[in-house]
């Protein structure tokens, strides 16, 4: 049944407009009922033609972040209003986005000066590839860091706000190796929590978007970006999805697409490697065509380094001298990792007569990994020694980079290539591409390189290494020279061009509004 | 205001009074269009709960549940929705 009573609804638009009056400076009186809170603060707003004020004023009357329409239609509204109708035009201006959520008895807390960090998708799933490896490592270098305060961020079920996280949620971003918690997945919100929910605004604070956010929250990220008194940076890993689309799925180049109406109202841009950050620059480079400037880039190589963890267990496996070399493939399967042709290259290897296994590991759609799947297979049948796992744990991952006398990176298109860098991280030789990011880490040495769009220098690399004692033992001492990057050095790194060229900004916005 | 007080002549009201009693008047617009928006904005999402205890709202569950992993390949891509647990769905649908 509909509500009859509206008490309880107007104390809580009550609660928020008092907080988002005291934010703006605006004088109400503790005995004014909500109408005249917002009466007040309406004409406040309405005379200050400042969509940031306008913005925090759609989240104190509705309970929920802006999307940029929803701003347009209350800023609109408020410039056709006169003070005496501005509340009205208010409410009129705010009827629609009120109407599509559960946020009526919200609460909100302004958080005003600080940082917060969007970890979204890592504090909601227990699922741990690339950006959420980097996040995992990262965020957890920050924390009880009295230098680096800051609050962990996620967003409502219905993308509506941000919330702190729960407890588990904070585990699964924070102790991804030490659990505090069993794995298990998070109950599903019920309408009366998502209504009731303590939503976290922030105002002159800096916000650090850790990962790529999922399409439904572009809108609402886009509009603080733009429209808001804060600062927002983002890491940026790659623009895979749109520079190879033809290796992906349409829906992922769509969806990058969205991300991008995020990336181009931010204030700064933190490349995984410089060819990433040469990837955002190009982007930047498009926008003057909108009339927008775009963020700046900066390039924050990721670190190298692997856990104490990994690495103690890599130490420990005994490596079985009559056991066939092991050939090593490491990563998620994708058309543009190319394994198709590593596993083209241990055929002719195969077909060679030379005794080796090679290891593929990684999970993948069923549509990716079919066809390959089945080749598998029918070498097998033949004979060959290869396997393909799809859920494999980290110690048996780290026990085969421990045994392999090589692993294969031969991939068309990375932000980065974190299983080079972890391959030589655990003193294993790789065979990677020539260009790009992956051309960045093997720099560093231990690396055969080739062009990954040719097969035959594929096959030779990997005859070479399989073969040749000597050359095997060259890359070996590369990378006993190597330092590897921490997590902690990425982190120091990234707060500082990441996060600190922005508070200034806020403060700069404080002064402008009073 | 009511009938049994004495009528006053327009002309002879003050001005600040009829100040007083336009804006009081406003006042009172302002709180009713308030409730009304309140009891809108909130009617809506009372339909929706409505709506979700219906029968035919349970019975189609399993299908919501295929679009919410169909929304989820939309959101993070095909490989980390792929991976959604099962577990997810199992939960949702009370197993």
């Amino acid at each position: 049944m509909p509500r009859v009573d509206t008490t309880e609804l107007q104390r809580a638009l009550r609660a928020r407009l008092v907080r988002v009056a005291a934010t703006l400076g605006v004088t109400v009186g503790d005995t004014s009922t909500a109408a005249e809170v917002l009466d007040t603060l309406s004409r406040s707003v309405a005379s200050s033609h400042d969509d940031r004020q306008v913005w925090l004023l759609h989240i104190g009357i509705t309970g929920i972040f802006p999307e940029p329409d929803d701003l347009a239609r209350l800023s609109r509204a408020l410039v056709l209003s006169t003070p005496a109708t501005a509340m009205i035009s208010a409410l009129e201006g705010t009827i629609q986005a009120g109407s599509r959520s559960f946020s009526a008895l919200r609460s909100i807390e302004i958080v005003t000066g600080e940082v917060l960090v969007d970890v979204d998708f890592c504090a909601r799933w227990e699922h741990n590839t690339g950006i959420q490896r980097v996040v995992r490592h990262t965020v957890p270098e920050w924390q009880d860091d009295p230098d680096r305060p800051h609050r962990l961020v996620a967003w409502t079920v219905d993308n509506s706000g941000y919330v702190p996280l729960t407890e588990r949620q904070r585990d699964r971003v924070l102790h991804w190796n030490d659990r505090r918690f069993e794995k298990v997945v998070d109950d599903p919100v019920t309408n009366a929590e998502l209504e009731t929910a303590a939503i976290l605004v922030p105002w002159e604070s800096t916000l650090l978007l850790a990962e790529v956010p999922a399409d439904g929250v572009c809108p609402e990220i886009a509009c603080l970006a733009a429209d808001s008194p804060n600062t927002v940076s983002a890491i940026g890993y790659d623009a895979i999805p749109l520079i190879s689309a033809d290796t992906l799925p349409n829906a992922e180049s769509e969806r990058f697409a969205h991300y991008l109406s995020v990336v181009k109202h931010v204030d700064v841009v933190a490349g995984i490697s410089e060819s990433a950050s040469d990837e955002f620059r190009g982007f930047v480079d498009m926008l003057p065509s909108q009339g927008v400037e775009g963020p700046s880039v900066v390039a924050v190589s990721l670190a190298t380094e692997v856990s104490e963890i990994a690495r103690r267990a890599v130490a420990s496996v005994v490596v079985d001298p009559k056991e066939p070399p092991i050939i090593l493939s490491v990563g998620s399967h994708e058309p543009r990792k190319n394994q198709d042709a590593a596993l083209f290259a241990a055929e002719v290897l195969f077909r060679e007569g030379h005794d080796f296994r090679i290891v593929f590991i990684g999970g993948g759609s069923r549509q990716a990994t079919y066809r390959f799947d089945r080749k598998v297979a029918e070498l097998r049948k033949e004979g060959m020694r290869v396997e393909s796992h799809r859920r494999l744990g980290d110690e048996d991952l780290w026990s085969f980079f421990a045994r392999a006398r090589f692993s294969v990176f031969a991939s068309l298109h990375e932000g980065f290539g974190l299983p080079v860098a972890e391959s030589l991280a655990f003193g294993t030789p790789v065979l990677t591409s020539d260009f790009g990011s992956l051309d960045e880490v093997a720099a560093a040495g231990g690396c055969l390189q080739v062009d990954p769009r040719d097969d035959e220098q594929i096959v030779a690399a990997m005859r070479t290494l399989l073969t040749d004692d000597v050359a095997l033992s060259g890359l070996r001492r590369e990378i006993e020279g190597q330092t590897q990057k921490t997590w902690k050095t990425y982190a120091d790194e990234l707060w500082q061009a990441a996060v600190v060229p922005l508070a200034p900004a806020a403060a700069s916005a404080t002064e402008s509004l009073r | 205001m009511s009938l049994s007080e004495p009528q006053s002549d327009p002309q002879n009201i003050p001005e600040g009074g009829a100040a007083q009693s336009a804006e009081d008047d406003l006042n009172e617009l302002r709180e009713a269009v308030l409730d009304d928006w309140l009891r809108v904005t909130s009617s809506v999402t009372d339909a929706v709960r409505e709506m979700q205890s219906t029968l035919s709202w349970r019975i189609t569950r399993p299908l919501r549940l295929v679009r919410m992993v169909q929304r989820k390949v939309d959101e993070f891509g095909v490989v980390p929705a792929a991976q959604l647990s099962a577990a997810a769905i199992a939960k949702r649908l009370g197993r």
